[in-house]
């Protein structure tokens, strides 16, 4: 049992010794060993680590899309690893949301009725209204009517992350949202998901670019599915403007 | 990189796609199956009828006097064999007397009796009995007072192969029960109204004991004769029709061919126009299979697009590339053709047992229909690959950037659907997923509407055309009864001045409360060059109990013939043209043919050709006058149409009596064994439909996986995805159904448009489908589209959300 000596706000993502193994047929892959991690509400969080360090399978964990080998995880004071099946499809619906690398926009539904799905799956009454707020959020206000094909690789980031908005949850995971981008938009990108913060939303980014992990609130650091610090970066967090990459 | 390489990866693309190959194989299987096997039992059918024929001896030629008129059995034997010439074999005289029979433990089954006398004092060389249970008669019987009983009478009442039959007042034990080459059809017409099976009894029995039933001792009144191998039929024929008149001067005699009589013609009519009609059943089918194949072979090539675009990028020729869809084809192919073989042999075998118990054939040969078989075998084989090749083409024609991009970056993958895509619609956008669904895939849509709906429209066909034939019946039956209640129909044995005892006794009865007498003659009615067979009744036409309804109210002219709608348009003639009336005229002790010209006095909406009605006052037109041969009677009130029918039939000089009622349900009779057939079509075309969906649903699944995680990563539950899978098919089905019903109904109109009126020129079906017929086809389709896309749920709730939602497809 970890104590937690300083009495800060009560953390809004809780990782207790959370294992995740894979059993393939080449044998047994320790995707995550013994992870503990504590983030508290309204931060921007990054997770560094080289090519499967586990990145993505943490932030699986944190969103329920996956389920540990051993370990507890609590979010938005929900145990996850003891809800039922039916239980993890609503906290999914209203605790958690996800802003995928590959975007997986709903390629037969135009930009605003992507976002509108997320505002109705959530329950939103006035879905499509705040769609259109999203979506003039991520400065696409002109494009409410263009299918993802027809959109570039950023705009398609930026209405998978008003979609994810849309939603009104707490927490947003995003699996390297400025993977596909380049360096304007990415940057673009980083300072929605920052401003995110500012709404009391926690959101953790997952990247494997050092450059990124300088403008967040706390820097999570895997190896080899450890956990090996997380802590402030040097020097506190920088404004998405100073990036350089 | 050889054949093997490809070989290999194609097997684990098979094992990938097994229920769905296996799938649209059995669907090809069921199309191919249906094909070759009701194509072989039409082959067998018609063998086993030319080995019917053949093996029992059935007669060449047969000789009789009018109606009515009888010859001395010698006499009669001699004057044929006389008038022969060198040309004529084996003649065997008999006597063919019409009678009332009962049947039946307790007599309860009234029938009219067909009692064929044959001469038993040398053995049987001409129309030779199949014993089907029993014993038969022989030369020790000759004297005896035995019978048989036809197959399809004691079939259609369940009757056991031996016992005691009613024949005029008279019991008379069977022996056995036979088919016999002449009485294998079962249908027959008298007047306005047609016999089955169930109210035709023919027995067969020595000569002298029919002498005796019928009162009429030594003699004849039919030869049916062989001819010699090495002598024209149509020669020997007019031989005899020509010496007829010298070496028999007093009787009119006709002289038929078997291979001209229409129920001989119509036997193998029957087999050619169902065959049609399955064929075309058959097609639409394996044409629904070719879509489904089209279906799968594009989802396949559609997720190898990246293999493919890496194939090129390395420079692997397109031929090779094509291999691995190809190879798939093919798969679905062989399977198709390998399980179409089991389903041709086990179609060909199931309906084989239900014709052989329904319609009975005397001998049967039922050889592998092998070139049958090849030939479904090459449409099971070509079906698939022509499915599959615009897909394959396609594919190996793309640019390998192109293919190589993912999926949510190439330019073309919604192409061509902008304007459906555009289309506003109402409701949530989950509400909106199964319409968008449809309209972002319009390929497939349609290639899944198109197979639905060719796979439902033979249900709905096959469904009409017994409801059809079913309305025909009733039209007939209500032409028939009018409006009033039941009526017995009395025919009698021969032509009666209306003043005879025998027919006062009838009119008189205590039970009758009203009568019509009448007589009924047949004809032909000429025009141009058409010639249509009638059986003229000639009643009082101002009296509505034998005056088809609309007919009694008008005044028709003395001369003047009432018509069938049908008759009518085949010979283009209308109320008030003239038609040729070729009618028996009275001549000595016979008859001969005349032609009058008559006017149309109207033309009843009979759906029987065969239908026509005279004034009974226009008889001297035929010679004759105050002559009767039939009567209706309907019964006092409180008296029983069984307890009538007993008396009358008990009277002497009565043929057959029994109530409308009865000839209209034997005909219903012989519907039945259509209807099971359809059941059985019910429940394969429901499996088709499932399969087709399911194929569809499936290729929808796999396509959708990585939107299906999104929907779920959001917290879209399993139920959830499935039911937007549903109201898809369900939405696709109810085009499908749209389409089968439409399909269903043009093929429905060909058949009996054409194949039916080429088959049986007599009868007159026009398209009618019931309700239920609609019902059915329409449950059938939502059923199987609705419940498909749940097979898939399994897949659904086990699906691996992090990894379907990686970047690469
Ligand atoms: N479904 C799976 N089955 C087997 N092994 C898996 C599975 N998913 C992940 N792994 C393994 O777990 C480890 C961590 O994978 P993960 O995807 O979390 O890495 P990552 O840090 O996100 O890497 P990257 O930066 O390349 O995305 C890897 O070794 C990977 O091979
Ligand atoms: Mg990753």
């Amino acid at each position: 049992m970890i104590l937690h000596p300083t009495e800060g706000p009560t953390p809004i993502i809780e990782l207790r010794g959370v294992t995740k193994r894979f059993e393939t047929p080449a044998g047994t892959v320790v995707a995550l060993d013994r992870a503990d991690l504590s983030v508290e509400p309204a931060q921007l969080v990054v997770v560094l680590g080289p090519s499967g360090s586990g990145k993505t399978t943490l932030l699986n964990m944190i969103g329920a899309l996956d389920t540990p080998t051993e370990g507890s995880i609590e979010v938005a004071g929900k145990r996850v690893t003891d809800l039922s099946r039916s239980q993890l499809f609503g906290f999914r619906r209203q605790t958690v949301t996800f802003i995928f690398q590959a975007f997986n926009l709903f390629p037969e539904l135009t930009a605003l009725e992507n976002v509108r799905f997320g505002a109705e799956i959530s329950g939103h009454r006035s879905a499509a209204e705040l769609a259109v707020r999203m979506l003039e959020d991520v400065e696409l206000g002109d494009r409410v009517q263009h299918f993802p094909h027809e959109l570039s690789g950023g705009e398609q980031q930026r209405v998978a992350i008003a979609r994810s908005l849309a939603t009104g949850n707490p927490v947003l995971l995003a699996d390297e949202p400025t993977g596909e981008l380049d360096f304007r938009t990415g940057i673009q990108i980083l300072r929605l998901l920052r401003d995110r913060t500012n709404d009391g939303k926690t959101v953790v980014v997952v990247t494997h670019n050092r450059e990124i992990s300088r403008m967040a609130d706390v820097v999570v650091e895997l190896s080899d599915g450890h956990i090996v610090s997380s802590a402030p970066p040097p020097g506190g967090p920088v404004d998405a403007t100073e990036l350089r990459w | 990189m050889g054949v093997r390489f490809w070989l290999r990866w194609s097997w684990r693309d098979l094992r990938g796609r097994l229920l769905q190959v296996v799938a649209i194989a059995t669907i090809i299987a069921l199309g191919s199956g249906i094909y070759a096997g009701l194509g072989s039992t039409s082959v067998w059918r018609r063998q086993a009828l030319d080995a019917s024929f053949s093996g029992l001896a059935a007669h060449d030629i047969e000789v009789s006097p009018v109606a009515g008129f009888f010859v001395p059995q010698d006499q009669l034997l001699g004057a044929v064999r006389a008038a022969g010439g060198p040309g004529l074999g084996a003649a065997e005289a008999r006597l063919v007397a019409d009678l009332p029979v009962r049947a039946g433990r307790r007599g309860q089954i009234p029938a009219a009796g067909v009692v064929v006398g044959v001469d038993l004092a040398q053995p049987v060389e001409i129309d030779r009995w199949k014993v089907t249970a029993g014993r038969s008669l022989g030369p020790g019987d000759a004297q005896g007072s035995s019978a048989l009983l036809d197959e399809h009478f004691a079939q259609a009442h369940h009757l056991p192969p031996t016992g005691t039959i009613v024949i005029a007042g008279t019991p008379v034990h069977y022996v056995g029960t036979v088919l016999e080459p002449e009485y294998l059809s079962t249908t027959t017409t008298f007047g306005a109204t047609i016999q089955g099976a169930a109210t035709r009894a023919v027995i067969f029995a020595p000569i002298g004991l029919v002498q005796r039933l019928a009162d009429q001792p030594g003699q004849a009144n039919d030869v049916v004769a062989r001819v010699r191998s090495g002598y024209s039929v149509d020669h020997v024929a007019s031989t005899l029709s020509r010496n007829l008149p010298i070496t028999l001067p007093d009787v009119a005699m006709t002289v038929a061919m078997r291979k001209d009589d229409p129920i001989t013609r119509s036997l193998y009519d029957e087999i050619s126009s169902e065959q049609q009609i399955f064929d075309v059943f058959a097609l639409l089918i394996l044409a629904g299979a070719g879509f489904a194949a089209f279906n799968l072979t594009r989802r396949v090539v559609e997720s190898q697009r990246r293999d493919i675009g890496i194939a090129m990028a390395l420079g692997v020729p397109p031929g090779e590339i094509a291999m691995r869809p190809i190879i798939l084809a093919v798969e679905v192919a062989v399977a198709g053709v390998a399980l179409g073989v089991l389903a041709g042999w086990g179609v060909g075998v199931w309906v084989l047992r239900i014709i052989r118990s329904e319609l009975p054939l005397p001998i049967w040969h039922t050889p592998w229909q092998g070139a049958l078989f090849l030939r479904a075998a090459a449409l099971a084989l070509i079906i698939p690959l022509a499915g599959s090749a615009y897909p394959v083409w396609r594919a190996i024609r793309v640019a390998p950037t192109d293919a190589l991009l993912p999926p949510h970056l190439r330019s073309g993958r919604h192409r061509g659907s902008g304007m459906l895509r555009k289309i506003p619609l109402p409701g949530s956008t989950m509400a909106q997923a199964p319409v968008r669904r449809i309209t972002i895939a319009p390929t497939r849509s349609l290639m899944t509407v198109l197979a639905i709906g060719l796979i439902l429209a033979p249900l709905l066909a096959a469904l009409g055309a017994t409801d059809s034939a079913t309305a025909t019946i009733d039209a007939g039956t209500r032409l028939l009864s009018g409006n009033s209640a039941d009526q017995l129909l009395v025919s009698l044995t021969t032509y009666l001045p209306s003043t005879a005892p025998t027919v006062s006794a009838l009119v008189d009865s205590p039970l009758v409360a009203r009568s019509a007498l009448g007589l009924n003659t047949g004809g032909y009615l000429l025009r141009g060059d058409t010639t249509v067979a009638v059986s003229i009744s000639m009643v009082d036409l101002s009296d509505p109990l034998v005056t088809p309804a609309g007919v009694a109210s008008k005044k028709i002219a003395p001369g003047s013939i009432v018509i069938a709608s049908k008759a009518a348009a085949d010979l283009g003639v209308g109320v008030g043209g003239n038609v040729v009336l070729r009618h028996p005229f009275a001549q000595g002790s016979g008859y001969r043919f005349v032609d009058t010209v008559a006017p149309v006095g109207a033309i009843v909406n009979s759906p029987y050709r065969f239908v026509a009605y005279m004034d009974l006052y226009d008889e001297p037109m035929m010679g004759l006058s105050g002559i009767v041969n039939t009567a209706t009677l309907v019964p006092k009130p409180g008296v029983s149409m069984d307890t009538l029918q007993r008396e009358i039939s008990s009277q002497p000089g009565v043929a057959w009596a029994l109530p409308a009622s009865a000839l209209a349900d034997t005909v219903r009779d012989i519907l039945d064994v259509v209807t099971g057939l359809f059941i059985v079509l019910q429940i394969v075309i429901g499996m088709l439909a499932f399969l087709v969906a399911y194929n569809s649903t499936k290729v929808g699944t796999d396509e959708r996986a990585r939107e299906h995680a999104t929907m779920m990563a959001f917290g879209v539950g399993v139920p959830r995805v499935v039911l937007i899978g549903v109201i898809e098919s369900v939405l696709l089905g109810v085009m499908g159904i749209g389409v089968g019903l439409g399909v269903g109904i043009l093929v429905l109109h060909w058949v009996l448009g054409t194949v039916f009126p080429a088959a049986v020129p007599e009868l007159a079906v026009l398209p009618s489908i019931a309700v239920s017929s609609f019902v059915i086809t329409v449950v059938i389709g939502l059923v199987a589209t609705a419940s498909a896309p749940t097979l898939v749920a399994r897949q659904l709730g086990r699906m691996d959300l992090p990894s379907t939602l990686r970047y690469v497809e």
